[in-house]
């Protein structure tokens, strides 16, 4: 009888024994304990003494982050929407893991967003008091929103790890109904953060500053979405030990490929309509900056993607997404929230405090600790409640 | 109708600073706040050159960014123009402060003084709901409000004026209703040549500058 007693080892809550598995959620443990502390800190001591912010420099790197992880936690509604709106069951496989850093993404956004505010006290007061006119009201509510429908698209992974059959009915009763809201509320808000610095032309570079903000931003989103689709579910089958499904990622590198031609396109159109040649090719700090976006961040992935004879290479699964994150979409994000702000006071410098950097890393590691439970314990793949209700 | 103004006469500012001195003793505003700033620009080549003190603060527009990007309606527009923030509504997001053109709008980011230690007008002054909180230039809005209830005309009588242009040493600075042609500010906008900063961006600023293009050899901007 004992022979069947379970080891810790075959138990979705086993620890891992020391090796790069254990390696990296210890790192994100400790990063999140050091920025929990941080981040009560900040709330307790207030942004005077915990943060490089000034009335030049109101925004720093936790709104950068926020702008960098709502796009790239695009990857909820562009996954959803590939899935469950266009039909493309093909990308299954890769959607749970997708929505999960989606809904992660979002609560860290709120949390980095509480932490900015200067009385964080009163965070809901959007909800109260309504200024329709506000495109950060606007966001507020549809972020909000958004991470409740991501909640509820989350709700079935567990309560069919738990058995609860009546959820899982609704569920999938109430799925196509509840992604084309959360479809909806992404598109809006994702353009909604481009449309953040349309009424201050005189804030902004203008290489950056186009009346095209919200269309790049929300078209960049579902680059920045597809992106990590094809990170996230590498990472998840390698957690589960599940086999990779590769016509999963050459799919969505497709996408990828011809998404970043588009929003290439969109990018050079303005440039060049504009008028802002001139600017692109002046070489100087904004124009390098531009540069770097546009060739490693976007033209380079749509070539590594878009080639059948690369796209088919494993490397190029994780070179070319992790190339439009990084530069297409952080660097971006970074550039319209701080390098290519202009007609600031001229001696105004901004060098984030550590106390911002830890709280930063802390929340973001908080967040990937959090998906990668999720992925342990979580029916991530092969849903048998799916088969059985249909979806 | 109603429209408060305030005009600062560039030919006559010589950049004392007793403006921005005022506006702290009656505001009681910490160090690195400065709700009234007196900018000093230098222009032209030399010897053709020159030099302009400007006052700055916010210029309580007729469109006013902030008001239109505030998420929770803390920033409000009153019917005689004044552009106020409510402190208890306020969240502290800082966009108003990033999307101001006139860079008007400031945080009370710590607890701080002039000294180190509070003395006694900052301890007289200190309003705890402006902590963490957007805040800005009021044009003294509780002179003129209690001036007005005992009959006084803002601008004329300085018990119902803004702190700054009662201090002004050079009368460089003036207060009024724009919408009363017979008032000080109407009187001085017919008889001179002005321009209100950075017209083009449309927020129609309610901070008119007087400044003789021809004498001044160049943009004062």
């Amino acid at each position: 009888m004992t022979s069947q007693t379970p080891t810790l080892r075959q138990t979705p809550f086993a620890l891992p024994t020391f090796n790069r598995e254990s390696v990296i959620v210890s790192l994100l443990a400790i990063l999140t304990l050091v920025g929990g502390i941080a981040g009560v800190g900040r709330l307790f001591l207030g942004l005077g003494s915990t943060t490089a912010l000034s009335d030049v420099y109101s925004w720093g790197i936790w709104i950068g982050f926020d702008f960098l992880l709502i796009a790239l936690s695009g990857v909820g509604f562009t996954m959803a929407a590939v899935v469950h709106v266009l039909h493309l069951e093909q990308f299954k496989p890769a959607l749970r893991p997708a929505i999960l850093f989606g809904l992660l993404g979002y609560v860290a956004v709120l949390l980095l967003l509480v932490l900015d505010l200067g009385r964080p006290d009163r965070f809901y007061h959007f909800i109260l008091f309504w200024n329709v006119h506000s495109p950060l009201f606007e966001i507020s509510w549809c972020v909000l929103l958004y991470t409740t429908v991501l909640a509820i698209e989350v709700s079935p992974y567990l309560s069919e790890r738990l058995g609860w059959r009546k959820p899982l009915a609704w569920f999938f009763r109430l799925i196509t109904p509840v992604t084309i809201v959360g479809v909806t509320l992404s598109s809006l808000h994702q353009s909604t953060l481009g449309t953040l610095y349309l009424n201050m032309p005189h804030r902004l570079h203008a290489l950056w500053y186009t009346p095209l903000l919200p269309l790049l931003f929300f078209v960049s989103s579902v680059l920045a979405g597809l992106s990590v689709a094809m990170l996230v579910y590498q990472v998840a089958v390698r957690i589960r030990r599940k086999p990779l499904e590769t016509s999963v990622l050459t799919g969505l590198g497709k996408g990828v490929a011809g998404v970043a031609l588009f929003y290439l396109l969109l990018k050079l159109a303005d440039i060049l309509i504009a008028g802002k040649v001139a600017a692109l090719f002046a070489f100087d700090r904004p124009s390098w900056l531009m540069w770097a976006e546009l060739l490693p961040g976007v033209l380079l992935p749509a070539l590594l993607l878009g080639l059948p004879s690369l796209r088919r290479k494993p490397l190029m699964w994780w070179v070319a997404p992790l190339l439009v994150v990084v530069f297409a979409i952080g660097l971006n994000r970074f550039n319209a929230t701080l390098f290519a702000q202009v007609n600031l006071p001229g001696d105004a410098l901004y060098t984030p405090h550590l106390l911002e950097w830890l709280s930063t890393f802390g929340i973001l590691s908080a967040a990937a600790l959090a998906w990668y439970v999720g992925m342990r314990l979580l029916v991530i793949f092969d849903s048998r409640a799916e088969k059985e209700f249909g979806h | 109708m109603t429209r408060y103004v305030m005009i600062a006469d560039l030919r006559r500012c010589v950049g004392c600073q007793t403006c921005t001195a005022a506006c702290r003793q009656m505001n009681g505003t910490p160090p690195g706040v400065q709700w009234r700033s007196v900018l000093d620009l230098e222009s032209g080549e030399y010897p053709d050159v020159l030099r302009t003190f400007i006052p700055v603060g916010c210029q309580h527009c007729s469109h006013p960014p902030c008001m239109f990007v505030c998420p929770t309606t803390a920033t409000r527009q009153r019917a005689d123009g004044l552009v106020t923030i409510d402190y208890d509504l306020c969240i502290g997001c800082g966009y108003c402060i990033v999307a101001c053109p006139y860079q008007a709008r400031f945080k009370y980011y710590k607890p701080s003084y002039a000294y180190g230690t509070p003395i006694d007008n900052e301890i007289a002054l200190r309003d705890a709901r402006r902590d963490g909180v957007a805040t800005k230039c009021t044009f003294c809005i509780d002179r003129i409000d209690a001036g007005i209830a005992a009959g006084l005309k803002p601008g004329v009588d300085p018990e119902a004026t803004p702190a700054c242009v009662n201090s002004c040493i050079a009368f460089a600075l003036h207060f009024g209703d724009i919408e009363d042609p017979e008032s000080n500010v109407s009187a001085l906008l017919r008889e001179n040549e002005s321009f209100q900063m950075h017209a083009e961006l449309g927020a129609d600023p309610g901070f008119y500058y007087l400044w003789d293009r021809a004498a001044g050899k160049g943009e004062a901007k």
